[in-house]
């Protein structure tokens, strides 16, 4: 009962603590707060001590009613105070009011301990403000009042002051010692308060898992909890009054946060940096207050760099688990189980099955796997989903067949439950594979038989080299080779036909199964090549001849029409080389013979010539040498008769010498190999010309020489030329007057040359005789010679591939024309 | 003069008798002496056979060689003139009838310093003395 009584009295104290003490919530600044608070807790006191006294004087001094109504007034004003001081009201504005208000009642008239008591009021709450500026302004005011007083009020008295000065300590003391109880009240709640919450705050700020920082405005941390300190790595040392950017990377962000600060609940994200150089991903709630005047910001920041991460890892998984689902090459279909596995529901279904399948991921799902895929259970992978679906353990439906209406393709498939109980059915087509592996086995089976063809074809070519086979064995050989390119089960053979003949390969019979070709040479068919197929097994395929045999077949048949026209004609070049071969024998025999023949007549010629230019000269010479002596010796004893005939004897041992000489040379052309050098013919002529410079003179000719071209020539034979053509002119023309003879070159397109004169000449039709051996046109008496010079010239200049004409008329000379054909 | 000895080498005897005769004639008073072989030709050189009597002191001035020889043939007689010391500085003529440039050139090839043709006729032999450097020890006019 008296703890109610006690609690129901403290619930009121504390009602009435609260409304004396309570400041405006109005009021943000927590100093203006304290200070409203003071003000209202010292006007009420101040005001109910009024009351108090003024009733009490009242009791005790009936007569004062100045006093009275001077109590009132400033009751009132205290009353004005305290609600003032509930109100938004700055303290200063408050105090000047009540200055004011002071000033009013000194002019109306106070007493003097009114007036102090008054006055105390100011000084107590500089006092409780601790404001030594403000409480010496007080004093200030306070002696300025004094003299203001005495003249006001000239018969003041000592007691008076005293008395006055007694109130005002009075009051002081008394004000002081209520604000003290106050004080000591308020404090022991708040202590109270404060430490339970500051308990509680700090069991908060230590056991938070964020960081809460405080930091002043030149940002430098100030304070900061266990959970900074974790975050950060550091101690607290380490971080007091450092800058926050130590621990803050991203500083413009951070000051820009701290700018825009007033909205709520402004979080931020940012990166932060622990000891290490860690990055951490933060986010950072900061908040304003304001200390002692100075403004500080708290900061509450919490690590998400793993709840970041967590978050990214799973979207990344998503996206690749998505990307892996749509990209992988195999084709992936996600069932849902319906119906306790009696139907399966597609859940997803990834590009390569929508390629594979030819349907679109969006037109199945939610739809039955028997409506998309009909023949499922009969292709027997339904049965499997089934299994899977109820065993849990995954399955291989190895490599089969699936068809329906829509689609068709070989199908490989592996089937898994997933934890989520969907049914996952990874496979892959490989109709293409099952095509490309049939085809290859096919095209190997095909290179096989290429490559028994081939061999077959070089081992037949290389008969072709055997020479010593004759046609038939050639023949037979080829039918022997071809049942090699026989493959497994077919038995191949071969029968040729040529020139009426059969050759069988070993094991020949015949087949229905056959093909053939003809074989020709030279362009006449003179047979056929047959290939039959003997089919052990009944395989319809196999009863065709491929397009390869075909080729085979004709190529085969060329080859043995050019066996045979090789052979035949190779047979036919024998027999004709054995006959070229005698034959050009014989006429080797034939040329040695007659070269041997005409080695010994040419030595026998030569010995012949050599044996007249000797042998036959010799009589003569001696007769000749005799005769001489006897005419010039015995010339006195000789008759005259006999002189003349020895002259006879010698002019005729003469003339024969010359005709020897003659007759050898001649035939000396005929055996001598030429000797070219190329010749100045003027300068031959000049020299021939010369040795007969005295008949020249004697028989008065005149001789013209034009110019003569250079030739390739024999020098001594092209001599010999020259001196028999000039001699004979001489000769010619020594019976005419005005002689003249001319020699010059052919005309510009011929080369040559020409020796004319103006002599007897001759007579045309007797052209053909003029280079004839021992031919003579003139008589022996008209003009000497032996009739040889023109059949030397005429052989000489043939020798030089030449040729010479002579034009003349009897008693008008002749012309020479002596033409190289170069 | 009288050791000046002429060296004909000739088979024919009338043509030796008409050189000697041509020679005689024009005043050629050397001492000739003939051979009629080309072994006997070489005997007389080389002081052998029937002339191992002979001295080489006595050699000739001058051979006038006829090609066409019995036994061994002019141009091999050449030949074993021109290869021996002894003989090989006398100046040897051709005196044949052959005009056969065969001849002639093999002649010159082998050594012969002149060529006189048969019947001898008495310039061409000067001439031919003339050539060997022996006309005024041979020619005495």
């Amino acid at each position: 009962m008296e703890d109610k009584f006690k609690n129901s009295i403290l619930r009121f104290i504390n009602k009435f603590k609260k409304f004396i003490i309570k400041p405006s919530k109005t009021i943000p600044d927590p100093k203006l707060r304290r200070q409203s608070q003071i003000l209202s807790l010292t006007s009420f006191t101040l005001m109910s001590f009024l009351i108090l006294s003024t009733i009490s004087s009242h009791i005790f001094n009936p007569y004062s009613f100045r006093l009275l109504d001077k109590n009132l007034l400033i009751i009132l004003i205290l009353f004005i105070i305290f609600i003032l001081s509930k109100k938004n009201y700055i303290f200063w504005g408050s105090t000047i009011l009540v200055w004011i208000l002071f000033l009013l009642i000194l002019y109306i008239g106070l007493d003097l301990p009114d007036m102090l008591t008054f006055l105390a009021v100011p000084v107590l709450i500089s006092c409780i403000f601790q404001d030594i500026k403000r409480l010496s302004f007080t004093y200030l005011l306070f002696l300025l009042t004094l003299p203001l007083y005495s003249y006001i009020h000239p018969n003041l008295t000592l007691e008076d002051i005293f008395y006055g000065i007694f109130s005002f300590i009075s009051i002081i003391v008394i004000i002081t010692l209520i604000y003290k109880w106050n004080t000591n009240t308020l404090n022991n709640i708040r202590v109270k308060q404060f430490t339970k919450h500051e308990n509680f705050v700090n069991s908060v700020i230590e056991n938070v898992n964020e960081a809460i920082i405080s930091i002043d405005s030149s940002f430098k941390i100030k304070s900061l909890n266990e959970a900074a300190k974790k975050i950060f790595n550091y101690n607290e040392s380490e971080l007091l009054d450092k800058h926050i950017s130590k621990i803050l990377l991203n500083k413009t962000k951070f000051q820009n946060i701290i700018t825009n600060i007033k909205n709520k609940n402004n979080v931020s994200r940012l990166y932060g940096k622990d000891r290490y150089g860690r990055i951490i991903n933060i986010e950072i709630s900061p908040s304003k207050y304001t200390f002692e005047n100075e403004i500080y910001f708290t900061l509450i920041i919490r690590d998400i760099t793993f709840e970041k991460e967590t978050s990214e890892k799973l979207l990344l998984t998503e996206q690749k688990f998505k990307e892996l689902f749509d990209n992988m090459s195999n084709c992936v279909a996600i069932y849902e189980a319906r119906d306790n596995g009696s139907d399966f529901i597609f859940k997803d279904f990834n590009k390569a099955a929508e390629k594979t399948e030819k349907i679109k991921r969006e037109d199945i799902i939610g739809k039955s796997v028997l409506q998309i895929f009909p023949s499922i259970k009969k292709f027997g992978l339904f049965e499997v989903f089934q299994k899977v679906w109820e065993t849990g353990k995954p399955k291989h439906f190895p490599l089969k067949m699936y068809k329906d209406k829509r689609i068709a393709g070989w199908r490989d498939n592996y089937v898994y439950k997933l934890s989520t109980g969907e049914i996952v059915a990874i496979y892959k087509d490989v109709t293409e594979e099952q095509q490309l592996k049939e085809n290859l086995e096919k095209r190997t089976q095909e290179l096989f038989q290429r490559v028994r063809e081939l061999n077959c074809l070089y081992n037949i070519t290389k008969l072709l080299q055997k020479t010593d086979l004759t046609i038939n064995e050639t023949i037979q050989k080829i039918a022997d080779i071809i049942p090699k390119i026989s493959v497994n089960n077919d038995q191949i053979t071969a029968r040729i036909i040529v020139n009426n003949q059969a050759y069988l390969s070993r094991n020949y019979s015949e087949s229905e199964n056959s093909i053939s070709h003809t074989i020709s040479s030279n362009d006449k068919i003179i047979g056929k090549l047959e290939l039959s197929r003997l089919t052990k097994q009944d395989n319809k395929n196999s009863n065709l001849f491929s397009d390869n045999a075909i080729n085979l077949t004709t190529t085969i048949s060329e080859i043995i029409g050019n066996i045979v026209e090789l052979k035949t004609a190779s047979k036919e070049l024998k027999l004709s080389e054995s006959k070229y071969r005698k034959l050009s024998k014989e006429l080797d025999e034939r040329v040695r013979k007659r070269t041997k023949e005409l080695k010994i007549a040419n030595e026998e010629l030569e010995a012949f010539t050599y044996s007249v230019s000797h042998d036959l000269r010799a009589p003569l010479r001696h007769i000749g040498g005799f005769s001489q002596i006897i005419n010039t010796e015995y010339k006195d004893k000789l008759p005259n008769k006999a002189k003349t005939y020895f002259e006879k004897i010698i002019n005729g041992i003469t003339k024969m010498n010359k005709l020897i000489d003659g007759l050898l040379d001649l035939s000396r052309i005929g055996r001598k190999a030429l000797t070219l050098t190329k010749l100045d013919l003027n300068e031959i002529v000049t020299q021939v010309v010369s040795e007969f410079e005295d008949e020249i003179s004697e028989y008065e000719i005149k001789v013209i020489i034009h110019e003569l071209p250079t030739l390739e020539c024999d020098e001594i034979l092209m001599t010999t030329v020259f001196r028999n053509l000039i001699s004979n002119a001489i000769k010619y023309t020594s019976n005419t007057e005005n002689a003249k003879i001319e020699i010059g070159p052919l005309k510009q397109n011929e080369t040559g040359f020409y020796i004319k004169d103006n002599g007897a000449g001759f007579d045309m039709k007797y052209q053909n005789q003029l280079f004839g051996i021992f031919q003579r046109l003139h008589k022996a008496k008209d003009f000497e010679g032996i009739g040889i010079g023109l059949a030397t010239v005429k052989r000489i200049i043939e020798k030089h591939n030449g040729s010479i004409k002579a034009v003349g008329k009897p008693g008008k000379g002749a012309t020479f024309y002596i033409k190289f054909n170069l | 003069m009288e050791n000046i000895e002429i060296l004909l080498v000739e088979d024919d005897a009338n043509d030796a008798e008409l050189a000697l005769l041509t020679l005689r004639r024009n005043n050629i008073l050397n001492k000739i002496h003939l051979v009629t072989d080309g072994q006997e030709a070489l005997d007389f050189l080389h002081c052998q056979g029937k002339y191992s009597n002979r001295t080489d002191e006595n050699k000739p001035q001058l051979i006038l060689l006829d090609l066409k020889l019995p036994k061994i043939n002019g141009l091999e007689v050449l030949k074993n003139i021109r290869e021996n010391d002894n003989t090989k500085n006398i100046p040897v003529a051709i005196f044949t009838s052959s005009e056969l440039d065969k001849d002639m050139i093999d002649g010159y090839k082998l050594g012969a310093n002149s060529y006189i043709q048969k019947p001898l006729d008495f310039t061409q032999f000067s001439e031919a003395v003339k050539q060997a450097g022996l006309y005024w020890s041979l020619v005495q006019k």
